[in-house]
């Protein structure tokens, strides 16, 4: 029969329009599966996040794994830190001091114009957390490589300090590259540097054990507060013997009601302690609500514009809080200072006054239910650590 | 024994409590940031029509020179919020504290009769109050850069506790030609490079000038006669004579702190030593006597000490000895050859020049010679000179090469802020002056 084929041919036609519709001739998905995010940055990108020089960025090449850039790194680092060597030689080693800059211009905004724009692409692309362990464990061993050719800027210093030597490398690292090239540059950078050393002076500052246990630590013994405390334990004896008797006559009244007797004096003992103070002060502010406020302050003392002499002195600022946590700047008093002149302390007390207000503006992060605990605050401000020497 | 074990716990708790309680909340600041602190310089308000230029000139020098220190940062005009139209309504200080200003400064000028009149206040802004009293200055209109730089050093004092050094002068070697055929002259400029003279012709080679106490006269090398003889010239008058030494080649002079005698070097059969004369003549007295090289002397600012540079031990090292002459005693200690030591008009800090593996640095050090800090290091860096208030050094710093040539350089003593200073040409050996009366 003559509908043999075309039986045949509306099949095969069939059969041939299923396939293309349905698909076999397609190219094949790719296969989902599972992958972990990994921060993919050409060796350019590092270098550029390492020495912030603002270099321009190429796109980043999707093949250079993580690890690799990272022996590269220092590689393009030094030939652009040669020319860098006008720095305070206080440096330990400029790569450990250039590698604290990494993360710190990814998490961080700063006001950095050049920088900015390649950290901002970089953040879509390396994951935050990232960020720290790439820079943080591998760079240091590797800052041994360079070592060498950046002996001749450290081997002169006959005095090194390196706890604060990370620091004051910092500001000079990123500054120091621009000093060589046009104004241009060299306006940007001094608004740069002070960020980077911002942001990691105040990292180190959070570094855990910091100034913490101090703090905690220094309520005991000064002549203020055995004035105020005074009063509160002495109180406390008189209940002491009171409760003590009180058990002596109901032991020998009746050894049955021993345990009763003890609870009954440990709740009058009790009792009687807290109500002795005045207000209901709560229980005191923990350290790390304490560091809070520290740190707070941390951010807006700025020691930069303060003479050398004044960088000696060590205030104490006393200064009445509000509820809402923010400081009434009619109350900020200095109540002591140490080394200098006057008018270096009144310098001092200026910066760390300013400090005070700046960073209260709106509030400083207080537990409203421990007010009592900070409404008073003294505030010391030691610049040992920012002095220039 | 267990209930008033119980109790005593209980009162111990109960103690502890009253303890930890009351009194202030203490808390130590240890660690601060470090950033140009920003300040507000609007234009300064011209009292007669005549003086509008005058008076945006005025408060753009103030505002460079504070910028330059690099302790400020200037607040962009165009972001501020509202203007200052009054030299004497009320400031409205959460506008500037919006856009973060700390320091305000505001001022007016009035012209009249060749003289200039600038008065000027200064804010803190975040404490809402002013930062001491405001202050007039009056002078020519030739030297209404002076104005300028007297009020910047007044804000720049205030704020930062430092002494002044804005109203000041360097006198530096002018430097034109081919390296091999330079052509040097004395020249002196203010510190921020205005105001440029020359001080003699390009006829013969000039080095090192160096500034008396009060700035009004410069002492420098020449070898116009030959071989490097001291002259001492007159800045108003431009003036010069040669002093009066005799016997050999001088140079490397420097002016006690009290003006009247000139501490030099003087090379006699292959032996240099120093020697100290009175300005007007005299005997000279020998201070050194060692088979070295004895050169680069600076007194101490109390005039008790002089510092030097001497190769007795071998290499250029730096050493201290009475003002008197007599031992010497060597502060510098690090690797490398140490010179051209200058004693900080401080009297805390000694800036010298040191090589080291082939590169040069400037650096400090205390007098006693510890907490050496190198403060740059360059091709070729050399011959520091601070700034009145021992803050700022500045030196001269030469870049490699057939074409290379010299420049000047300032530093912040923390080692920051290493920018160029503003020259038309060439120029080396710089001497800062000290402040300007």
């Amino acid at each position: 029969m003559a509908s043999g084929p075309a039986i045949s041919g509306a099949g095969h036609g069939v059969l041939l329009v299923s396939l293309f519709v349905g698909g076999l001739f397609q190219p094949a998905q790719p296969e989902v599966f599972d992958t972990a995010d990994v921060a993919l940055i050409s060796a350019e990108d590092f270098a550029a996040l390492t020495s912030a020089l603002p270099q321009s960025v190429p796109d980043p090449e999707p093949e250079t794994v993580t690890d690799v850039p990272l022996p590269e790194a220092p590689e393009p680092d030094a030939p652009s830190t040669v020319p860098e060597p006008e720095e305070p030689l206080e440096t330990a080693e400029p790569p450990p001091a250039e590698v604290p800059e990494a993360p710190d211009p990814a998490p961080e905004v700063p006001d950095a114009p050049v920088p900015d724009p390649e950290v901002t692409e970089d953040t879509q692309i390396l994951t935050q957390p990232d960020t720290p362990t790439l820079d943080t464990p591998v760079p240091a061993p590797l800052s041994e490589t360079p070592a060498p050719l950046d002996a001749p800027r450290v081997a002169p210093t006959p005095v090194p300090e390196t706890p604060p030597a990370p620091e004051i490398a910092e500001t000079p690292t990123p500054r120091v590259v621009p000093e060589e090239d046009s104004a241009a540059v060299a306006e940007e950078t001094p608004q740069a540097a002070p960020e980077e050393a911002t942001t990691e002076i105040v990292t180190e500052a959070e570094t855990p054990g910091s100034g913490a246990p101090a703090t905690s630590l220094r309520p005991v013994a000064r002549p203020g507060t055995t004035k105020v405390s005074a009063p509160a334990p002495e109180p406390e004896p008189d209940p002491e013997p009171d409760p003590a008797p009180e058990p002596e006559a109901t032991e020998t009244a009746s050894p049955d009601t021993d345990t009763d007797a003890i609870n009954n004096a440990v709740n009058d003992a009790l009792t009687g302690a807290l109500e002795t103070p005045a207000a209901p002060l709560g229980p005191p502010l923990s350290s790390a609500e304490k560091d809070g406020l520290r740190v707070a302050v941390q951010q807006c003392w700025n020691t930069g514009a303060l003479s050398t002499e004044a960088l000696n002195v060590t205030v104490v600022v006393a200064v009445a809080m509000g509820r809402d946590g923010k400081p009434d700047t009619g109350s900020i008093r200095l109540i002591g200072s140490t080394g200098g002149s006057d008018t270096a302390a009144s310098q001092a007390f200026g910066a760390a006054r300013r400090a005070i207000i700046r960073c209260g503006l709106n509030g400083y992060n207080l537990p409203v239910e421990k007010y009592e605990q900070w409404r008073e605050i003294e505030m010391t401000f030691n610049p040992e650590r920012m002095r220039i020497k | 024994m267990t209930r008033l074990f119980a109790i005593l716990l209980t009162a111990i708790f109960a103690a502890t409590q009253g303890v930890a309680q009351g009194g202030p909340l203490r808390i130590e600041i240890t660690e601060g940031v470090i950033e140009p602190l920003p300040v507000a310089v609007p234009d300064f308000l011209p009292e007669t029509p005549e003086a509008a230029t005058l008076a945006a000139e005025l408060s753009r020098v103030v505002a460079v020179d504070l910028t330059n220190t690099g302790l400020f940062r200037e607040v962009p005009r165009n972001a501020f919020i509202s203007q200052i139209t009054s030299f004497a309504s009320p400031i409205q200080y959460s506008d500037w504290k919006a856009i973060n200003a700390q320091a305000l400064v505001t001022g007016s000028v009035a012209s009249s009769g060749g003289r200039v009149t600038v008065k000027f206040r200064l804010f803190d802004v975040f404490s809402e109050a002013p930062l001491g009293e405001g202050l007039q200055f009056v002078a020519t209109e030739a030297s209404w850069r002076r104005l300028a730089h007297k009020v910047a050093d007044t804000v720049y004092s205030r704020i930062t506790g430092e002494g002044a050094y804005f109203d000041s002068r360097v006198v530096f070697v002018s430097e034109s030609g081919p390296k091999n055929a330079r052509l040097k002259r004395l020249a002196i400029m203010d510190y921020d490079g205005a105001n440029l003279q020359f001080l003699t012709d390009s006829s013969a080679i000039v080095l090192a000038p160096r500034f008396s106490p009060t700035g009004d006269r410069v002492l420098y090398t020449s070898y116009e006669s030959g071989q490097p003889e001291i002259y001492v010239l007159d800045v108003a008058t431009v003036g010069k004579r040669k002093l009066p030494t005799t016997g050999g080649m001088t140079f490397s002079p420097r002016f006690s702190p009290n003006g009247q005698s000139v501490v030099y070097s003087l090379s006699q059969g292959g032996n240099t030593d120093l020697y100290k004369m009175p300005l007007v003549g005299g005997t000279p007295v020998r201070l050194t006597a060692s088979a070295s090289i004895d050169t680069a002397p600076s007194f101490s600012p109390d005039g008790s000490q002089i510092v030097f540079e001497s190769d007795r031990s071998g290499t250029q090292q730096i050493y201290i000895m009475s003002a008197n002459g007599g031992d010497a005693r060597r502060i510098s200690n690090g690797a490398g050859r140490y010179g051209t030591p200058v004693w900080s008009p401080r009297g805390d800090l000694i800036a010298f020049t040191k090589q080291n593996k082939g590169r040069f640095h400037i650096g400090v050090m205390r007098i006693d010679g510890t907490e050496e800090r190198l403060l740059t290091a360059s091709f070729l860096d050399e011959g520091p000179s601070w700034s009145p208030n021992g803050r700022v050094i500045m030196f001269t710093r030469e870049t490699q090469g057939a074409s290379g040539a010299p420049g000047l350089y300032s530093v912040d003593i923390s080692g920051r802020n290493l920018r160029r200073v503003a020259t038309d040409s060439a120029a080396s050996d710089p001497a800062w002056s000290p402040l300007l009366r």
